[in-house]
Order: structure tokens, then sequence, then C-alpha cells
């Protein structure tokens, strides 16, 4: 189970940093037909359909580094023990909606299977919709792999964000 | 809505990440209103990510950190040394001219300090600078950062706000250099008083300065260029960021020749957590924003201000007054994703410029990472120079005076900001 998972994660940021480097790559290229009068339609709809991807599988990495920005000074101030069940009933809430989210993006992504993505009509909008349904997915693996971790005793470390302003 | 601001409110203290219980208590309008279909939180998401001007946030944040390792610092670090050399405060006025010139190519106030104080920082300490006077200097320098273009607040608060990125970014010339002179006149003052000296024993020679400006041109060039690319159409914002990210790299790779490729690596690695950061946030506050506009909060809010006062300035103040109050604990771009769709409507109803009151607003919501008990880029300078909170905060309070004192200044002079996005864009 362990390897394969950290397979996973190496599977995850690579296909992240891919996309990242292909938005960029897609939108200069897009940019720099316009100015010479060449102007792509296309790159543009892959580089936004890209994003929905990146942004979802990075939200992922950054919630398994305990990367998102929380406010923690007021739970530091707890005993331990409350500070662990806090975590806890955290986990639980944060499951509950992933598991919806996830649901209700197949429900979509089902139902927008006809409808045709942007400019591109050979393409399914459902390719966008699904990166809600695969991020929720791992998204809720973390948490789940959190929680494991509170019951082993192991506190997944405190909140390591940092503001991007 | 009101309970979505409860549950909002309950979650946040229980130290649920921000994204999530800005999702989760978004989604407990939609559970107020079940003749809503409830797959429009998950549509509302995704339509989030499919917004093309959003797509500047993540390039924008690539560019930074890949200028941090194209070996533009060392060359700016020469060029800062030779220009304040001679200035009372040594080191200190080094680094906030580093800063200066750093937040020309990099827009994240929180990298700038951490880099900052990485390069400097011990070196300061060695030269007999107080801890905590060097945490203060350290981390109040990066203040200029989102302000000199282009800045990551700017591209945030442009983007949701749909206020136009190249007057935001034109907005920041002046008050960042109004910034600089503001902490530059404090470190003279204050380094007098306790002895820190100059640090370079004669003035620097003219060919000096012309050899370090030389090694520094393709970043102080850099912003020019963006603002040259936005005004005259040549570009659209995100294209700015696509073209930013190639920029760094070709001057990583042939003009400076220090980008390697693991350190290529190494910056896409790091701006994969800080962009799922950002963006997980901004997308899940879509369905908190449905809520915010389904009942007309901003009217309320705005209906209810223009009952307690007309003075534009007044309005002002008592928003920035409130970012700081807010930004103590919350993170800056947290205020701007959540606040813009609030605060905006309201201030242009009093008239004020939406590029004026960005401005001012940013750097509100930047103060609020220097101060305690929660603050960013406190945390980081602290941290490294292994600084305690309450020795930086009594040593910093002449640099937290001295940028809140700009500050109130932009408020009530909107000419000073506006001169330049006006110029060059003309008035809208």
């Amino acid at each position: 189970m362990k390897p394969f998972y950290q397979k996973l994660c190496a599977a995850e940021a690579a296909l992240a940093g891919t996309l990242l480097v292909l938005m960029v790559a897609l939108i200069f290229l897009g940019g720099v037909a316009r100015v010479l009068g060449y102007p792509l339609n296309w790159s543009t709809d892959f580089a936004t359909a890209f994003f929905a991807w990146a942004c979802f599988l990075c939200a992922d990495i950054a919630w398994r580094k305990n990367s998102l920005m929380a406010i923690e000074f007021l739970p530091a101030r707890l005993p331990a023990k409350a500070q662990r069940l806090l975590r806890m009933v955290n986990y639980a809430i944060i499951s509950a909606f992933l598991l919806y989210f996830m649901v209700m993006g197949a429900w979509l992504a089902w139902t927008s299977r006809v409808r045709s993505f942007q400019g591109i009509p050979e393409i399914s909008y459902s390719w966008v919709t699904a990166s809600a349904v695969v991020g929720g997915f791992l998204l809720l693996v973390t948490t789940v792999l959190k929680v494991v971790d509170e019951v082993k005793g192991k506190r997944s470390g405190p909140a390591t964000a940092t503001d991007v302003l | 809505m009101i309970w979505v601001l409860v549950a909002f409110t309950v979650l946040l203290l229980m130290g649920m990440p921000i994204a999530f219980a800005i999702g989760i208590a978004g989604c407990m309008f939609f559970l107020q209103h079940p003749e809503l279909p409830s797959t429009i939180p998950i549509q509302l998401t995704i339509t989030e990510t499919q917004n093309f001007a959003l797509l500047a946030i993540p390039l924008f944040i690539l560019a930074g950190n890949l200028m941090n390792n194209a070996g533009i610092t060392t060359n700016l670090l020469r060029l800062a040394t030779v220009l304040t050399g001679r200035l009372q405060g040594g080191l200190a006025q080094t680094s906030i001219a580093l800063s200066t010139l750093m937040s020309g190519v990099t827009g994240s106030s929180i990298a700038d300090a951490a880099m900052n104080t990485r390069l400097l920082g011990f070196e300061m300490l060695k030269r007999g600078f107080s801890k905590g006077y060097a945490a203060g200097v350290l981390s109040y320098g990066s203040l200029l950062a989102p302000i000199i273009p282009p800045g990551i607040g700017f591209i945030l608060y442009g983007t949701v706000g749909q206020v136009s990125i190249g007057r935001l970014f034109a907005a920041g010339i002046i008050p960042g250099l109004m910034l600089w002179a503001a902490l530059a006149l404090t470190i003279s003052i204050t380094a007098r008083k306790r002895g820190y000296a100059p640090e370079l024993k004669k003035r620097a020679t003219l060919k000096e300065i012309a050899l370090a400006s030389w090694g520094g041109i393709w970043a102080v060039l850099f912003p020019v260029i963006l603002l040259l690319g936005l005004r005259f159409g040549i570009f659209t914002p995100s294209e700015i960021g696509a073209f930013a990210v190639v920029y760094a790299v070709v001057i990583g790779l042939f003009a400076y020749r220090v980008l390697k490729a693991a350190s290529l690596r190494e910056a896409i690695e790091g701006s994969l957590v800080d962009i799922g950061a950002v963006m997980f946030l901004l997308a899940l506050s879509a369905i908190f924003g449905y809520g915010i506009v389904f009942e007309r909060v901003p009217e309320v809010i705005s209906a209810w201000m223009l009952e307690l006062t007309d003075s534009p300035n007044l309005v002002m103040v008592l928003i920035v007054l409130f970012i700081l109050l807010v930004g103590t604990f919350m993170e800056g771009s947290v205020l701007i994703i959540m606040l813009t769709p609030i605060f905006l409507p309201l201030v242009t109803k009093y008239g004020i410029d939406p590029v004026h009151f960005g401005l001012v607003f940013i750097m509100a919501a930047t103060i609020g990472n220097y101060t305690p008990p929660v603050g960013a880029a406190m945390f980081v300078v602290c941290q490294i120079l292994r600084c305690p909170i309450g020795v930086y905060t009594r040593e910093s309070m002449p640099f937290l005076i001295s940028v809140s004192a700009v500050t109130l200044l932009l408020i009530f002079v909107p000419e000073i900001v506006l001169w330049i996005p006006d110029l060059i864009f003309g008035k809208p």
C-alpha cells in the first residue's frame, strides 16, 4: 500500500508540474501567435482545461503538506487532547464535504457528457468536470490518511502554510 | 446568510483550513435553499477554474519562484550595496534597497522576506544589529514586493474585482518608492541613535555604480516591459504571466547562467504548493460568493454605511482599520479573496477609484503579515533569525508606524496613487 501511494504522490506532482509548464507554453504561444496575426483559438481553451486539473492536484499536494492556510492560534492554546479531538472533528466534516463534492461532481460529469468544451466541439466538457471528481477523491484519500496518522498517535504536523501575498 | 457566516466563523476558530471552511460554510446556504439544485456548489467551483483571467495567478507565482533562482539576487545585492553604502544604518539600508529592486521581479512579500533574511540576516547580526531590529528591517522591507509591479496582490484583487491589472501595476510605483523613502528615513533616524554605521568607508565610484547597474539591468527592465506590454495591449495579464515565466527562465539560463535543471524543478515544485493553497481557496470561495450576491450583502452593507457617513475618506479609514485588525490573525491573500467582492461595490458607491482603493487595501492586507499574533512574513523572518516574537514586535514598532503613516497619506491623497496610471493609461 505505502509504496503504491508514494508512487501516486510522485505521479500527482509530476502531472501537476507538467500541466503548469504546458499552461505557460500554451498561453505564451497563444499570445505570440496573436501578436503575429495568427490567433490560435484552441490554446487558451486547452490552458483553462489544464488549469482545472492543476488546481485540484495542487490543492491535494498542499493539503498533504499541511500548507493550506488556517487560523491555528486559538486551537493551539487548548490542551493536547482537545486539540486532537478538534482535528478529528475537522477531518470528519471535511471528509463528508469531499464525499458530497465527488458524488455531485460525478453526476455533473455524467450529465454534461454531451456538452462540448468551449471552442473544441470534439471534446466533452466532462473532461473538465472530471477534475473535480478525481481531485475530490485524492483530497479524500489524503484526509483519511491524516485520520489514520492521528489514530496511530502521529500528528501529521502543524500547518506550515505561508501566504503568497 | 447569517448561518453561513456563523458556520464560517466556527469552522475557522476550530482551525479548519480556510479553503475548506469557506466551501463548507458556503454549502450551508444551499441547505437553507432546497429549491436550488445541489450540484451548483460544484459547478461554481469548476467554473471558477475556467476563468482565463485567473490563470495569471499561478503563472506569476511560478515566475516569482523562478526569479528567485535565476541569479538576479546576487547582482541586485551588488547594486543595492553601491547605492546605499554611505547611508547611516549600513546593511539595513542595503536590505531595504535590495527589497525595492527585487520587488520589481517578484510579487510576493513572504518569498522576498525569506530570501532577504537568508541572504543578509546573519550578516546583519554579525555587524552588531540587534535581533529584533534586524528582523524588523528584513520583514518590513518586503512590504514593497507586492506594491511595486508586478504583485500577486494586484493580480488577485484585479481578477476577483475585475479591475484593470495594468492600472493597478502602474499605481504601485510611486507608493512603492514612498515606502522605500519612509523606511530608509526611519532607519537613518533609528540607526543614528543606535550607532549603526554606514557599510562602505568611501563613496562608490561612478564606474562601480555603472557596473553594478548593468548587472541588475534585466531585473530593473522587467517591470518596465510588463507595463509597456499591458499599456499597448500587446498582452493580456494572463499572457504577461506566461511571459514573466519565460523571461525568468531565459535570463536565468542565458544572462546570468545560474539556472540549473535542479533549481528549475525546485521552483516548479515549490510553486505547486503555493498554487494549490491559493487556487483551492479561490475556487471554493465561489460557493460562498454565490450566497453573498444572492442575498445582496454588499448592498445591505453599503446602505448601512451610507447612513453612518457620507465621507469617502472616513469609509476608507474604517475599512483599512478593519483590514488591519482582521489581518493580524488572517493571511492577506485570504482577505483579498474574501473581502474584495464585499468592499469594492461599497467604495464604488462612494465614488472612490477602484485602483486607489485596491492599492490601499493590498498595502493594509500585507501589513497584517508583519503584525502578531499571526503574520506570515514575521514568522518566516523570526524563524530564520531565531528571534522571539515579543522582541520583534517591540523593536519593529518604528517601521510599523512609518508604513502606517504612508498608508494614511495615500488614503487622503489619491492623486499620488492615480497619477502614473492616468499618465500611462489615460483617465478611466
